[in-house]
Protein backbone atom coordinates (compact mmCIF):
# COMPACT_ATOMS: atom_id res chain seq x y z
CA UNK A 1 0.00 0.00 0.00
CA UNK A 2 2.94 2.13 0.72
CA UNK A 3 3.92 1.69 -2.90
CA UNK A 4 0.64 3.02 -4.40
CA UNK A 5 0.58 6.58 -1.79
CA UNK A 6 4.18 6.86 -2.88
CA UNK A 7 3.13 6.81 -6.59
CA UNK A 8 0.56 9.01 -5.96
CA UNK A 9 2.32 11.61 -4.15
CA UNK A 10 5.00 11.45 -6.93
CA UNK A 11 2.87 11.78 -9.53
CA UNK A 12 1.29 15.40 -7.51
CA UNK A 13 4.34 16.46 -6.48
CA UNK A 14 6.95 15.79 -9.28
CA UNK A 15 6.97 18.83 -10.47
CA UNK A 16 8.06 20.17 -7.11
CA UNK A 17 10.29 17.86 -6.21
CA UNK A 18 12.30 18.33 -9.68
CA UNK A 19 12.57 22.02 -9.16
CA UNK A 20 13.98 21.26 -5.43
CA UNK A 21 16.34 18.61 -6.29
CA UNK A 22 17.21 21.68 -8.97
CA UNK A 23 17.49 24.29 -6.56
CA UNK A 24 19.39 22.23 -3.96
CA UNK A 25 21.74 20.74 -6.33
CA UNK A 26 22.81 24.19 -7.34
CA UNK A 27 23.25 26.61 -4.26
CA UNK A 28 26.11 25.02 -3.13
CA UNK A 29 27.72 25.05 -6.10
CA UNK A 30 26.85 29.13 -6.46
CA UNK A 31 28.93 29.19 -3.32
CA UNK A 32 31.94 28.55 -5.72
CA UNK A 33 30.85 30.60 -8.18
CA UNK A 34 30.33 33.52 -6.49
CA UNK A 35 33.11 33.24 -4.07
CA UNK A 36 35.06 32.99 -7.29
CA UNK A 37 38.63 30.63 -7.59
CA UNK A 38 40.63 29.67 -4.57
CA UNK A 39 43.86 28.03 -4.44
CA UNK A 40 46.90 28.19 -2.85
CA UNK A 41 48.59 31.29 -5.06
CA UNK A 42 44.83 32.79 -4.15
CA UNK A 43 44.71 33.76 -0.84
CA UNK A 44 43.97 36.61 -0.77
CA UNK A 45 40.46 35.85 -1.78
CA UNK A 46 39.80 34.39 1.24
CA UNK A 47 37.63 36.79 3.15
CA UNK A 48 35.25 36.93 -0.36
CA UNK A 49 35.14 33.11 -0.33
CA UNK A 50 33.89 33.01 3.35
CA UNK A 51 31.87 35.83 2.81
CA UNK A 52 30.13 34.38 0.20
CA UNK A 53 30.48 30.75 1.83
CA UNK A 54 28.21 32.34 4.60
CA UNK A 55 25.80 34.58 2.75
CA UNK A 56 24.77 31.37 0.26
CA UNK A 57 24.12 29.20 3.66
CA UNK A 58 21.58 31.95 4.58
CA UNK A 59 19.46 30.40 2.17
CA UNK A 60 19.79 26.77 2.65
CA UNK A 61 17.16 27.12 5.72
CA UNK A 62 15.02 29.37 4.01
CA UNK A 63 14.84 26.12 1.32
CA UNK A 64 14.15 23.86 4.41
CA UNK A 65 11.68 25.79 4.98
CA UNK A 66 9.95 26.11 1.31
CA UNK A 67 10.63 22.63 1.14
CA UNK A 68 8.35 22.08 4.16
CA UNK A 69 5.71 23.90 3.44
CA UNK A 70 5.18 22.66 -0.54
CA UNK A 71 5.67 18.87 0.52
CA UNK A 72 3.42 19.18 3.80
CA UNK A 73 0.65 20.74 1.69
CA UNK A 74 1.43 18.53 -1.66
CA UNK A 75 0.95 15.13 0.06
CA UNK A 76 -2.53 16.01 1.50
CA UNK A 77 -3.64 17.99 -1.53
CA UNK A 78 -4.94 14.75 -3.66
CA UNK A 79 -6.75 14.26 -0.38
CA UNK A 80 -8.38 17.53 -0.30
CA UNK A 81 -9.35 17.49 -4.25
CA UNK A 82 -11.34 14.06 -3.61
CA UNK A 83 -13.25 15.38 -0.34
CA UNK A 84 -11.64 12.67 1.06
CA UNK A 85 -13.57 9.93 -0.51
CA UNK A 86 -10.65 7.72 -1.54
CA UNK A 87 -8.96 7.84 2.11
CA UNK A 88 -12.58 7.10 3.22
CA UNK A 89 -12.78 4.18 1.12
CA UNK A 90 -9.58 2.10 2.06
CA UNK A 91 -9.52 -0.69 4.70
CA UNK A 92 -6.95 1.24 6.76
CA UNK A 93 -7.13 3.36 10.25
CA UNK A 94 -6.55 6.94 10.26
CA UNK A 95 -3.29 6.56 11.91
CA UNK A 96 -1.96 4.19 9.66
CA UNK A 97 -3.15 6.41 6.60
CA UNK A 98 -1.43 9.65 7.94
CA UNK A 99 1.47 7.65 9.05
CA UNK A 100 2.05 6.75 4.90
CA UNK A 101 0.79 9.89 3.87
CA UNK A 102 3.96 11.21 5.80
CA UNK A 103 6.43 7.95 4.72
CA UNK A 104 5.89 8.74 1.09
CA UNK A 105 6.54 11.94 1.95
CA UNK A 106 10.04 11.41 3.73
CA UNK A 107 10.75 9.39 1.06
CA UNK A 108 10.28 12.43 -1.57
CA UNK A 109 11.89 14.83 0.32
CA UNK A 110 14.95 12.50 0.48
CA UNK A 111 15.11 13.59 -3.26
CA UNK A 112 16.40 17.70 -2.37
CA UNK A 113 18.19 16.56 0.57
CA UNK A 114 20.44 13.99 -1.42
CA UNK A 115 20.85 17.08 -4.12
CA UNK A 116 22.08 18.91 -1.78
CA UNK A 117 24.61 16.68 -0.30
CA UNK A 118 25.99 15.68 -4.19
CA UNK A 119 25.99 19.36 -4.91
CA UNK A 120 28.34 20.61 -1.45
CA UNK A 121 30.49 17.68 -2.06
CA UNK A 122 30.87 18.64 -5.98
CA UNK A 123 31.33 21.97 -4.34
CA UNK A 124 34.13 20.91 -2.03
CA UNK A 125 35.73 18.81 -4.19
CA UNK A 126 36.29 21.61 -6.80
CA UNK A 127 38.28 23.69 -5.14
CA UNK A 128 41.11 23.68 -3.05
CA UNK A 129 41.04 25.21 0.23
CA UNK A 130 44.52 27.09 2.42
CA UNK A 131 44.87 24.94 5.94
CA UNK A 132 42.89 25.56 8.23
CA UNK A 133 39.92 25.94 5.87
CA UNK A 134 37.62 23.50 5.60
CA UNK A 135 34.34 22.35 3.16
CA UNK A 136 31.90 20.38 5.57
CA UNK A 137 29.29 18.40 3.25
CA UNK A 138 28.35 16.33 5.27
CA UNK A 139 26.98 18.15 8.14
CA UNK A 140 25.43 20.73 5.88
CA UNK A 141 23.74 18.32 4.52
CA UNK A 142 22.36 16.17 7.96
CA UNK A 143 21.26 19.98 9.15
CA UNK A 144 19.21 20.34 5.70
CA UNK A 145 18.09 16.91 5.86
CA UNK A 146 16.30 17.79 9.86
CA UNK A 147 15.23 20.83 9.04
CA UNK A 148 13.13 20.11 6.05
CA UNK A 149 11.91 17.39 7.85
CA UNK A 150 10.79 19.76 10.78
CA UNK A 151 9.27 21.62 8.98
CA UNK A 152 7.79 19.48 6.46
CA UNK A 153 6.56 17.81 9.97
CA UNK A 154 5.22 21.21 11.07
CA UNK A 155 2.96 21.89 7.52
CA UNK A 156 2.17 17.98 7.41
CA UNK A 157 0.85 18.27 10.99
CA UNK A 158 -1.32 22.05 10.08
CA UNK A 159 -2.78 20.77 6.88
CA UNK A 160 -3.89 17.46 8.47
CA UNK A 161 -5.73 19.53 11.29
CA UNK A 162 -9.54 20.43 11.44
CA UNK A 163 -10.71 24.09 10.97
CA UNK A 164 -10.94 24.67 14.96
CA UNK A 165 -7.17 23.79 15.31
CA UNK A 166 -6.13 26.05 12.32
CA UNK A 167 -8.41 29.06 14.29
CA UNK A 168 -6.67 27.95 17.66
CA UNK A 169 -3.37 28.11 16.01
CA UNK A 170 -4.25 31.92 14.20
CA UNK A 171 -5.77 32.94 17.15
CA UNK A 172 -2.79 32.00 19.31
CA UNK A 173 -0.46 34.04 16.90
CA UNK A 174 -3.14 36.81 16.68
CA UNK A 175 -3.28 36.53 20.63
CA UNK A 176 0.64 37.14 21.14
CA UNK A 177 0.60 40.10 18.79
CA UNK A 178 -1.94 41.85 20.63
CA UNK A 179 -0.47 41.30 23.82
CA UNK A 180 2.37 42.98 21.95
CA UNK A 181 0.62 45.63 20.92
CA UNK A 182 -1.24 46.64 23.97
CA UNK A 183 2.05 46.32 26.36
CA UNK A 184 3.57 48.48 24.06
CA UNK A 185 0.66 51.12 23.90
CA UNK A 186 1.12 50.97 27.82
CA UNK A 187 4.60 52.13 27.51
CA UNK A 188 6.16 48.63 28.48
CA UNK A 189 9.24 47.23 27.05
CA UNK A 190 7.97 43.64 27.33
CA UNK A 191 8.64 42.38 23.80
CA UNK A 192 6.10 39.16 23.87
CA UNK A 193 6.38 38.00 19.84
CA UNK A 194 10.02 38.61 19.95
CA UNK A 195 10.60 36.33 23.06
CA UNK A 196 8.48 33.78 21.59
CA UNK A 197 10.32 33.81 18.41
CA UNK A 198 13.52 33.89 20.40
CA UNK A 199 11.98 30.35 22.44
CA UNK A 200 11.34 28.63 19.23
CA UNK A 201 14.43 29.52 17.18
CA UNK A 202 16.92 29.25 20.75
CA UNK A 203 17.80 25.38 21.35
CA UNK A 204 15.80 23.69 22.87
CA UNK A 205 13.46 25.42 20.72
CA UNK A 206 11.72 22.80 18.63
CA UNK A 207 12.95 25.53 15.34
CA UNK A 208 16.91 25.75 16.74
CA UNK A 209 17.83 23.34 13.70
CA UNK A 210 16.99 26.36 11.27
CA UNK A 211 19.10 28.92 12.62
CA UNK A 212 22.88 28.66 13.42
CA UNK A 213 25.69 28.31 11.08
CA UNK A 214 24.97 27.28 7.20
CA UNK A 215 28.63 27.91 5.68
CA UNK A 216 29.59 24.91 3.59
CA UNK A 217 33.16 26.03 3.68
CA UNK A 218 34.42 27.41 7.15
CA UNK A 219 37.45 27.33 9.66
CA UNK B 1 0.22 101.26 35.98
CA UNK B 2 3.88 100.70 37.61
CA UNK B 3 5.38 101.98 34.34
CA UNK B 4 3.59 105.27 34.65
CA UNK B 5 5.14 105.29 37.85
CA UNK B 6 8.49 104.53 37.05
CA UNK B 7 8.37 106.74 33.93
CA UNK B 8 7.09 110.04 36.24
CA UNK B 9 10.06 109.19 38.46
CA UNK B 10 12.39 109.41 35.89
CA UNK B 11 11.13 112.64 34.94
CA UNK B 12 11.02 114.08 38.62
CA UNK B 13 14.82 113.14 38.61
CA UNK B 14 15.48 114.73 34.75
CA UNK B 15 13.57 117.73 35.89
CA UNK B 16 15.76 118.01 39.59
CA UNK B 17 19.03 116.64 39.28
CA UNK B 18 19.81 117.19 42.81
CA UNK B 19 22.49 114.92 44.63
CA UNK B 20 20.30 111.96 45.91
CA UNK B 21 20.30 111.07 49.77
CA UNK B 22 23.32 108.96 50.70
CA UNK B 23 25.62 110.11 48.13
CA UNK B 24 28.70 112.29 48.44
CA UNK B 25 30.03 115.24 46.90
CA UNK B 26 31.88 115.31 43.36
CA UNK B 27 34.94 113.82 44.51
CA UNK B 28 33.17 111.24 46.31
CA UNK B 29 31.42 110.27 42.95
CA UNK B 30 34.80 110.59 41.06
CA UNK B 31 36.21 107.91 42.85
CA UNK B 32 33.27 105.62 43.07
CA UNK B 33 33.27 106.16 38.83
CA UNK B 34 36.50 105.10 38.85
CA UNK B 35 36.20 101.75 40.60
CA UNK B 36 33.57 101.17 38.32
CA UNK B 37 35.32 101.60 35.95
CA UNK B 38 38.29 99.23 37.30
CA UNK B 39 35.83 96.22 38.18
CA UNK B 40 34.39 97.05 34.23
CA UNK B 41 37.58 96.48 33.37
CA UNK B 42 38.53 93.51 35.40
CA UNK B 43 35.17 91.90 34.25
CA UNK B 44 36.01 92.06 30.93
CA UNK B 45 39.77 90.44 31.35
CA UNK B 46 38.39 87.76 33.19
CA UNK B 47 35.63 86.88 30.44
CA UNK B 48 38.50 87.61 27.76
CA UNK B 49 40.65 85.29 30.11
CA UNK B 50 37.67 82.86 30.77
CA UNK B 51 36.48 82.33 27.50
CA UNK B 52 36.39 82.03 23.31
CA UNK B 53 34.63 83.17 20.59
CA UNK B 54 33.96 80.68 17.65
CA UNK B 55 31.62 81.38 15.26
CA UNK B 56 30.48 84.64 17.53
CA UNK B 57 29.46 82.79 20.30
CA UNK B 58 31.32 83.38 23.50
CA UNK B 59 32.38 79.78 24.82
CA UNK B 60 32.87 79.61 28.72
CA UNK B 61 36.37 77.81 28.86
CA UNK B 62 37.09 77.99 32.88
CA UNK B 63 37.77 74.38 34.03
CA UNK B 64 35.32 72.67 35.86
CA UNK B 65 35.64 68.70 37.29
CA UNK B 66 33.66 65.87 36.10
CA UNK B 67 35.03 62.62 38.08
CA UNK B 68 33.43 58.89 37.64
CA UNK B 69 34.52 55.95 38.87
CA UNK B 70 38.49 56.24 38.07
CA UNK B 71 38.22 58.93 35.24
CA UNK B 72 38.32 62.54 36.20
CA UNK B 73 37.83 65.18 33.20
CA UNK B 74 38.66 68.76 33.91
CA UNK B 75 35.81 70.73 30.55
CA UNK B 76 34.96 74.09 29.82
CA UNK B 77 32.63 75.81 31.58
CA UNK B 78 30.17 75.36 28.59
CA UNK B 79 29.84 72.08 29.02
CA UNK B 80 26.90 71.32 30.90
CA UNK B 81 27.03 69.14 33.88
CA UNK B 82 25.35 66.64 32.78
CA UNK B 83 27.11 66.58 29.27
CA UNK B 84 30.37 66.18 31.27
CA UNK B 85 29.01 63.63 34.02
CA UNK B 86 27.98 61.19 31.32
CA UNK B 87 31.26 61.68 29.10
CA UNK B 88 33.21 60.73 32.52
CA UNK B 89 30.83 57.74 33.58
CA UNK B 90 30.71 56.34 29.76
CA UNK B 91 34.49 56.59 29.33
CA UNK B 92 35.11 54.86 32.75
CA UNK B 93 32.46 52.25 32.22
CA UNK B 94 34.13 51.78 28.94
CA UNK B 95 37.78 51.25 30.26
CA UNK B 96 36.47 48.95 33.02
CA UNK B 97 34.54 46.69 29.87
CA UNK B 98 37.40 46.23 28.40
CA UNK B 99 39.86 45.97 31.31
CA UNK B 100 43.18 47.04 29.55
CA UNK B 101 44.22 50.01 31.61
CA UNK B 102 44.27 49.20 35.23
CA UNK B 103 42.32 51.33 37.53
CA UNK B 104 45.20 52.64 38.92
CA UNK B 105 46.71 54.18 36.51
CA UNK B 106 43.16 55.81 35.52
CA UNK B 107 42.91 57.54 38.68
CA UNK B 108 46.20 58.86 38.62
CA UNK B 109 45.34 61.12 35.99
CA UNK B 110 43.09 64.41 34.90
CA UNK B 111 41.81 64.70 31.32
CA UNK B 112 42.02 68.27 31.05
CA UNK B 113 40.14 69.64 28.01
CA UNK B 114 42.45 72.07 25.46
CA UNK B 115 42.40 75.35 26.32
CA UNK B 116 40.40 74.94 29.23
CA UNK B 117 40.99 77.92 31.62
CA UNK B 118 42.48 78.22 35.38
CA UNK B 119 43.31 74.78 35.71
CA UNK B 120 45.90 75.86 38.00
CA UNK B 121 42.64 76.16 40.63
CA UNK B 122 42.11 72.46 39.52
CA UNK B 123 46.02 71.25 40.47
CA UNK B 124 45.39 73.15 43.88
CA UNK B 125 42.81 70.45 44.13
CA UNK B 126 44.37 68.23 46.56
CA UNK B 127 42.78 64.98 45.22
CA UNK B 128 43.43 66.63 41.75
CA UNK B 129 46.96 68.03 42.20
CA UNK B 130 48.86 64.05 42.05
CA UNK B 131 47.04 63.36 38.51
CA UNK B 132 49.31 63.50 35.51
CA UNK B 133 47.16 65.90 33.50
CA UNK B 134 46.12 64.76 30.00
CA UNK B 135 45.01 67.12 26.92
CA UNK B 136 41.74 66.40 25.58
CA UNK B 137 41.52 67.92 21.72
CA UNK B 138 37.62 67.80 22.11
CA UNK B 139 34.95 70.97 21.23
CA UNK B 140 31.46 70.21 23.17
CA UNK B 141 29.26 69.34 20.31
CA UNK B 142 31.62 66.93 19.21
CA UNK B 143 30.00 63.32 19.69
CA UNK B 144 33.65 61.49 20.03
CA UNK B 145 34.29 62.99 23.31
CA UNK B 146 34.27 59.48 25.12
CA UNK B 147 35.97 57.64 22.55
CA UNK B 148 38.85 60.32 22.57
CA UNK B 149 39.08 60.46 26.52
CA UNK B 150 39.55 56.87 26.27
CA UNK B 151 41.99 56.99 23.50
CA UNK B 152 43.85 59.85 25.91
CA UNK B 153 44.00 57.34 28.71
CA UNK B 154 45.07 54.33 26.55
CA UNK B 155 48.32 56.67 25.08
CA UNK B 156 49.15 57.89 27.92
CA UNK B 157 49.15 54.03 29.49
CA UNK B 158 50.86 52.40 26.48
CA UNK B 159 53.49 55.58 26.70
CA UNK B 160 53.73 54.26 31.04
CA UNK B 161 54.75 50.86 29.83
CA UNK B 162 58.44 49.34 28.38
CA UNK B 163 59.35 49.97 25.07
CA UNK B 164 58.43 46.73 23.41
CA UNK B 165 54.82 46.86 24.90
CA UNK B 166 54.21 50.83 24.79
CA UNK B 167 55.22 50.10 20.87
CA UNK B 168 52.74 46.81 20.56
CA UNK B 169 49.86 48.66 22.33
CA UNK B 170 47.65 50.48 19.85
CA UNK B 171 46.12 53.84 21.70
CA UNK B 172 42.99 53.42 19.98
CA UNK B 173 42.72 49.97 21.61
CA UNK B 174 40.70 50.59 24.35
CA UNK B 175 37.56 52.47 21.79
CA UNK B 176 34.60 50.82 21.37
CA UNK B 177 35.47 47.42 19.53
CA UNK B 178 32.45 45.15 17.44
CA UNK B 179 33.24 42.10 14.83
CA UNK B 180 31.04 43.53 12.37
CA UNK B 181 34.00 46.14 12.47
CA UNK B 182 37.04 46.00 14.35
CA UNK B 183 36.87 42.30 13.29
CA UNK B 184 36.03 42.92 10.00
CA UNK B 185 39.35 45.11 9.55
CA UNK B 186 41.19 42.10 11.10
CA UNK B 187 40.10 39.75 8.72
CA UNK B 188 41.04 41.96 5.80
CA UNK B 189 44.70 42.52 6.88
CA UNK B 190 44.98 38.80 7.62
CA UNK B 191 43.09 37.65 4.37
CA UNK B 192 44.95 40.30 2.00
CA UNK B 193 48.23 40.72 3.70
CA UNK B 194 51.05 42.37 1.59
CA UNK B 195 53.70 40.75 3.86
CA UNK B 196 55.05 36.93 3.68
CA UNK B 197 54.25 36.86 7.56
CA UNK B 198 50.83 37.61 7.20
CA UNK B 199 50.50 35.10 4.03
CA UNK B 200 52.23 32.79 6.34
CA UNK B 201 50.11 33.31 9.07
CA UNK B 202 46.40 32.75 6.91
CA UNK B 203 48.20 29.69 5.93
CA UNK B 204 48.06 28.35 9.46
CA UNK B 205 51.83 28.54 10.39
CA UNK B 206 51.90 29.87 13.82
CA UNK B 207 55.14 31.11 13.49
CA UNK B 208 53.89 33.39 10.62
CA UNK B 209 51.64 34.94 13.30
CA UNK B 210 53.75 35.35 15.54
CA UNK B 211 56.46 37.53 12.97
CA UNK B 212 53.39 39.21 11.95
CA UNK B 213 51.53 40.03 14.89
CA UNK B 214 55.22 41.39 16.07
CA UNK B 215 55.59 38.95 19.31
CA UNK B 216 58.82 37.74 18.87
CA UNK B 217 62.19 39.01 19.78
CA UNK B 218 62.33 42.68 18.37
CA UNK B 219 66.04 43.67 18.18
CA UNK B 220 65.80 44.12 14.46
CA UNK B 221 61.92 44.35 13.56
CA UNK B 222 62.93 45.22 9.72
CA UNK B 223 64.79 41.58 9.63
CA UNK B 224 62.95 39.38 11.68
CA UNK B 225 59.04 40.67 10.57
CA UNK B 226 59.64 41.31 6.70
CA UNK B 227 61.47 39.59 3.79
CA UNK B 228 63.23 41.92 1.33
CA UNK B 229 60.41 41.25 -1.33
CA UNK B 230 57.84 42.07 1.27
CA UNK B 231 59.89 45.66 1.66
CA UNK B 232 60.27 45.59 -2.10
CA UNK B 233 56.59 44.88 -2.68
CA UNK B 234 55.82 48.05 -0.25
CA UNK B 235 57.92 50.47 -1.54
CA UNK B 236 56.93 50.50 -5.09
CA UNK B 237 56.00 53.81 -5.30
CA UNK B 238 59.66 54.90 -4.48
CA UNK B 239 61.05 52.59 -6.35
CA UNK B 240 63.59 55.16 -7.90
CA UNK B 241 64.28 56.84 -5.10
CA UNK B 242 67.72 56.54 -3.73
CA UNK B 243 70.43 54.42 -5.13
CA UNK B 244 70.55 52.10 -2.29
CA UNK B 245 66.80 51.47 -3.48
CA UNK B 246 67.52 50.88 -6.85
CA UNK B 247 69.83 47.81 -5.58
CA UNK B 248 66.93 46.64 -3.76
CA UNK B 249 64.82 46.76 -6.87
CA UNK B 250 67.90 45.48 -8.82
CA UNK B 251 67.65 42.54 -6.50
CA UNK B 252 69.87 43.09 -3.64
CA UNK B 253 68.27 41.53 -0.63
CA UNK B 254 70.58 43.50 1.35
CA UNK B 255 70.02 46.92 0.54
CA UNK B 256 66.24 46.52 0.56
CA UNK B 257 66.68 46.03 4.31
CA UNK B 258 69.62 48.63 4.91
CA UNK B 259 67.16 51.25 2.83
CA UNK B 260 64.09 50.67 5.35
CA UNK B 261 66.61 51.06 8.46
CA UNK B 262 68.17 53.73 6.94
CA UNK B 263 65.54 55.77 6.61
CA UNK B 264 63.39 54.89 10.05
CA UNK B 265 61.67 52.02 8.39
CA UNK B 266 60.46 53.95 5.29
CA UNK B 267 57.35 54.15 6.02
CA UNK B 268 57.29 50.34 7.12
CA UNK B 269 56.03 49.71 10.65
CA UNK B 270 58.40 47.91 12.61
CA UNK B 271 55.29 45.26 13.40
CA UNK B 272 53.45 44.22 10.12
CA UNK B 273 50.78 43.76 11.95
CA UNK B 274 48.35 46.87 11.88
CA UNK B 275 46.86 48.81 15.24
CA UNK B 276 43.22 46.65 14.34
CA UNK B 277 44.90 43.58 14.01
CA UNK B 278 46.77 44.37 17.47
CA UNK B 279 43.74 44.95 18.95
CA UNK B 280 41.69 41.96 18.25
CA UNK B 281 44.05 40.27 19.60
CA UNK B 282 43.71 41.89 23.10
CA UNK B 283 39.92 41.26 22.11
CA UNK B 284 40.46 37.88 21.62
CA UNK B 285 42.48 37.59 24.85
CA UNK B 286 39.51 39.45 26.50
CA UNK B 287 36.47 36.67 24.73
CA UNK B 288 38.33 33.79 25.31
CA UNK B 289 39.92 34.22 28.85
CA UNK B 290 37.97 37.52 29.90
CA UNK B 291 38.84 41.11 30.89
CA UNK B 292 40.99 40.15 33.94
CA UNK B 293 43.71 38.60 31.31
CA UNK B 294 43.53 41.54 29.03
CA UNK B 295 44.58 43.33 32.17
CA UNK B 296 47.36 41.11 32.89
CA UNK B 297 48.96 41.39 29.28
CA UNK B 298 50.74 44.28 30.62
CA UNK B 299 50.86 44.18 33.85
CA UNK B 300 54.13 42.53 35.78
CA UNK B 301 57.71 42.45 34.50
CA UNK B 302 58.61 44.04 31.47
CA UNK B 303 58.73 41.24 28.29
CA UNK B 304 58.45 40.39 25.20
CA UNK B 305 54.77 40.97 23.81
CA UNK B 306 54.85 36.73 23.05
CA UNK B 307 55.91 36.31 26.79
CA UNK B 308 53.44 38.64 28.57
CA UNK B 309 50.54 36.89 26.59
CA UNK B 310 51.75 33.43 27.08
CA UNK B 311 51.77 34.51 30.83
CA UNK B 312 48.79 36.66 30.72
CA UNK B 313 46.32 33.65 29.32
CA UNK B 314 48.04 30.70 30.53
CA UNK B 315 48.26 29.21 27.12
CA UNK B 316 50.83 28.41 24.52
CA UNK B 317 52.12 31.06 22.40
CA UNK B 318 51.37 29.06 19.05
CA UNK B 319 48.10 27.70 20.60
CA UNK B 320 47.03 31.23 21.10
CA UNK B 321 47.96 32.66 18.00
CA UNK B 322 46.05 30.23 15.95
CA UNK B 323 43.10 30.30 18.13
CA UNK B 324 43.13 34.09 17.45
CA UNK B 325 43.35 33.38 13.75
CA UNK B 326 40.71 31.16 13.71
CA UNK B 327 38.34 33.37 15.66
CA UNK B 328 39.52 36.23 12.85
CA UNK B 329 38.39 34.08 10.30
CA UNK B 330 35.10 33.17 11.71
CA UNK B 331 34.45 36.30 12.55
CA UNK B 332 34.22 35.60 16.45
CA UNK B 333 31.05 33.36 15.80
CA UNK B 334 31.53 30.27 18.02
CA UNK B 335 31.74 27.32 15.54
CA UNK B 336 31.43 25.69 11.89
CA UNK B 337 28.19 24.23 10.72
CA UNK B 338 27.43 21.41 13.06
CA UNK B 339 24.05 19.63 14.46
CA UNK B 340 24.75 18.61 17.92
CA UNK B 341 22.95 15.55 19.53
CA UNK B 342 20.35 17.65 21.39
CA UNK B 343 19.75 19.82 18.92
CA UNK B 344 19.05 16.80 16.70
CA UNK B 345 16.83 15.03 19.15
CA UNK B 346 14.91 18.62 19.69
CA UNK B 347 14.22 18.38 15.71
CA UNK B 348 13.16 14.88 15.99
CA UNK B 349 11.32 14.91 19.49
CA UNK B 350 9.31 17.67 17.72
CA UNK B 351 8.96 15.79 14.35
CA UNK B 352 7.57 13.39 16.31
CA UNK B 353 4.86 15.00 18.36
CA UNK B 354 3.59 16.74 15.00
CA UNK B 355 3.22 12.86 13.42
CA UNK B 356 1.41 11.75 16.39
CA UNK B 357 -0.81 14.73 16.12
CA UNK B 358 -1.34 14.24 12.87
CA UNK B 359 -2.56 10.93 13.21
CA UNK B 360 -4.71 12.21 16.40
CA UNK B 361 -6.87 14.88 14.98
CA UNK B 362 -8.32 14.18 11.83
CA UNK B 363 -11.02 16.56 9.57
CA UNK B 364 -12.32 12.61 9.28
CA UNK B 365 -13.81 13.01 13.13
Amino acid sequence: MFRQVLTQQWVSLRSAVLVFVVISFAVPLLTVVYGGGLNAGDLARVAQWLDSSERIGLLIPGIALLLGVVFGLGVWAPDQVGKHVYSLALPVPRWRYALLRFGAGTVLLAAPVAALGLGSFVAAWAVTLPTGLHAYPAQLTFRFALASLVCFAMVFALASATKRVALWLLGGIGGVLLADLLLSAFGSDAEVTAKVITALVTFPGPLSILTGRWALFDV
Amino acid sequence: MCSRWRALFAAALLVTPTALRGQGGAEERSRLRALLARADSLWALRVAEDSVTARGQRTARRAQLFPSGDVALALWGAVSSSEGDSMARAASAQLSEFGLVPGAFTRGVVVIQVNAADTAALRRNPAMGRRQPLLLDWVPGDPRGVEKVVYEITRAYARSLDSAASVWLPPGAGEPWSMDRGGERALRWLTESQTSAGSLCLAGDPAGCRRALGLEDAKNPLAARYTAGDIRHMLQEQRYGSARLQACFAGDDGSCLRFAEESRYAGLSPIPASEAVRTSVLRYVRATRGVDAVGRVFAGAPALMGARFARATGQGLDSLVLGWRAWVLSRGRPGRVRTPVGEALAALTFSGVLILLATRRTRWQ
